[in-house]
């Protein structure tokens, strides 16, 4: 096992999180969404945003509009829904205890 | 120089360079393959192609006209493996694209036009079976020259299968080996998966698992004899499609002009034709008649094709094309049909009646017409055994077998009665068809000479033409029937345990109850 693949299966885990969070401020079109993954490197190749997308669009925790765009042709706004909101804060809680529970092993055992 | 290929990608309009156009569509198609057929899949790769046109207008609007591979090498490379999209991890993490992207690397036949001397399905069915592609020509050649089947079956194959154009289909196109010890792995596959789980099913629910496994087990056993039964079945359609174009192309190659069924008989067959339409008629009729067959054989062919090669389906409209013609012509045969037999609609018929002298006479001599001209050189033109016969003269002249019968005419004149009859467009059509018949019966002294043949006129078509004689006797009346006679005579009325047949030759006597022996007549 090679440590990038564990990388990159530990970033996996918490990308649908970040999505909500990102669209939780404000509507986003997915190459916002992008661009800020890429910034923070949470994502290495962009294909891996799409199918989150629409597996969290399809459970019904966002939705989405066309809007004309200057640049080219219309864009796909993703918005976070009522459900959404739900879900991002029960994700809020178990990351919160998430990090409690890596950090009280890692106190414990790294000594 | 390179060929560029317009494209619209997510809605944006690019030049693209023809290679790495084959390389973008290879990669969208190994990312639709990797997600599936399902609408989800859809919207996942055309949101993945917009963003895809998004990085291409960039590059675009920095003063480049035409995409090349590297650009799509980048844009890949930016997008990432249809592995990498997974969040979840897979048991199929190990695949990587191009190869292990698609879903199954079963070897597909498809015309491989790199190689191709016509359509390239010679060349594809010898890399599907891996054999040369010469002995497939060698095949077809043979058999297209054994009646023609070769060239229906390489234009359907042609139509049917796509070519391998992309690098993806050349893959599939070379897949894995279709034999024996690739089947054996397969099935072997199967069976350690089973034997696994039932190896795991220790920790589970016995009993359930069981009867999962199980069924499994007889599902895939079912699904195998399905398959075989498939090609099985495919080989006898395709088989049963190519017999049938070699029995009519024999038909219509083999005897221009002949048809020989049993008890059915047509020699001339174009001359023959021509007495029921016009020459245009006949020809529409040919080729719709033609159609008719042809067609639900393609459908065979391509059918047991598809069963035994499993390939691809292109071109679907095809196959409502060929419905479409086949059903008009099912119309068209109708209406020609119809048209033709208006010909036939009426019967009518003429009679004449001819007074025979027997009184001066023992024995009345009954002959067939010695100097009727062109009995020599008439050859059958249609024959319907025990029905009617009609003869073409070297002239085209038609002439027909008469029927002749004697009967007892239950008054004192002997008689000879002629009926003609024909059909006709109308009642007056048919009446003047039957008057153009030519038939006569003379008496010279004691012998009563009739034609053997009747004639219709050459400027009259083929109307289904016939002519009854009636040999009318009085009681009493003695009559010899000459050996010549034997065409011309049907049923005749004899006493008891003479057949009509056994008549010719020999000499009768006419009573209550038809012919009789002369000897035991004479004898009461």
């Amino acid at each position: 096992m090679n440590s990038d693949n564990a990388k990159a299966q530990m970033r996996k885990g918490v990308l649908e999180y970040c999505i909500l969070l990102i669209l939780s401020r404000n509507d986003v079109y997915a190459t916002d969404i992008i661009n800020i993954l890429k910034e923070s490197e949470m994502i290495v190749v962009e294909g891996t945003l799409y199918p989150l997308l629409t597996r969290q669009k399809n459970a019904g925790l966002l939705s989405y509009r066309w809007e004309e765009s200057t640049q080219g042709p219309p864009r796909k706004y993703y918005t976070i829904t009522e459900t959404g909101r739900q879900f991002l804060k029960e994700l809020d809680l178990s990351w919160e205890q998430l990090i409690q529970a890596v950090q009280s092993i890692r106190e414990k055992h790294n000594k | 120089m390179k060929k560029t290929i317009k494209v619209n990608l997510g809605g944006l309009i690019f030049q693209i360079d023809e290679d790495a156009y084959e390389k973008l569509k290879d990669y969208l198609s190994a990312l639709s393959n990797h997600f599936g057929n399902e609408a989800e899949a859809k919207e996942i790769v055309s949101d993945v192609e917009s963003r895809i046109a998004e990085i291409l207008q960039a590059k675009t609007s920095q003063g480049k006209q035409v995409i090349d591979i590297n650009d799509i090498e980048d844009v890949i490379r930016i997008m990432g493996n249809p592995s990498d999209f997974d969040t979840e991890s897979k048991e199929d993490k190990n695949f990587s694209y191009p190869s292990g992207s698609y879903r199954s690397q079963k070897r597909r036949f498809y015309r491989d036009a790199d190689n191709a001397v016509f359509g390239g399905v010679c060349s594809g069915l010898g890399t599907y079976f891996n054999l040369d592609p010469v002995i497939f020509r060698v095949l077809f050649v043979i058999v297209t020259l054994f009646g023609l089947a070769g060239v229906p079956v390489y234009l359907i194959l042609w139509i049917a299968i796509p070519a391998a154009h992309t690098a993806a289909q050349k893959l599939e196109m070379h897949g894995e080996d279709v034999n024996i010890s690739n089947i054996e792995k397969a099935v072997k596959k199967e069976y350690e998966q089973v034997r696994e789980n039932f190896k795991r099913m220790n920790a589970r629910n016995r009993f359930r698992d069981f009867f999962e496994e199980l069924f499994r087990a007889i599902g895939i056993v079912l699904i195998t004899i399905l398959k075989i039964f498939g090609v099985f079945l495919g080989i006898i359609l395709t088989l049963t499609g190519i017999c049938f174009i070699i029995a009519f192309s024999a038909l219509i190659i083999g005897h221009p002009g002949m048809i020989n069924i049993e008890e059915f008989q047509v020699t001339h067959l174009s001359f023959f034709m021509e007495q029921f339409a016009e020459h245009g008629y006949l020809i529409i009729l040919f080729i719709v008649t033609f159609l008719l067959f042809f067609i639900p054989v393609c459908w065979l062919i391509y059918l047991g094709l598809k069963l035994i090669f499993r390939f691809k389906a292109k071109y679907l409209y095809a196959w409502f094309a060929s419905l479409a013609i086949w059903i008009m012509s099912i119309i068209l045969f109708i209406v020609l049909l119809v048209l033709i037999g208006m010909n036939f609609n009426e019967v009518n018929s003429t009679k004449t009646t001819l007074n025979l002298d027997t009184k001066n006479y023992r024995t009345v001599y009954l002959k067939i017409n010695p100097s009727f001209q062109d009995q020599s050189n008439i050859e059958l033109l249609l024959g319907i055994k025990e029905q009617a016969d009609y003869y073409l003269s070297k002239d085209k002249i038609i002439y027909g077998r008469p029927r002749l019968t004697i009967r007892n005419s239950n008054v004192e004149k002997p008689s000879v009665t002629i009926e003609k009859e024909s059909h006709g467009s109308t009642f007056d059509n048919a009446a003047n068809n039957a008057q153009q018949i030519s038939y006569e019966v003379i008496q010279k002294d004691s012998i009563v000479l009739v034609d053997p043949y009747y004639k219709i006129n050459k400027s009259e078509k083929w109307r289904a033409q016939h002519v009854d004689i009636d040999i009318n006797l009085p009681v009493g009346t003695v009559i010899y029937i000459d050996n010549n006679l034997a065409t011309v005579l049907k049923y005749t009325e004899t006493v008891e345990g003479i057949w009509y047949k056994a008549l010719i030759g020999k000499t009768w006597v006419m009573t209550e109850n038809g012919l009789a022996p002369i000897d035991k007549h004479n004898k009461k």
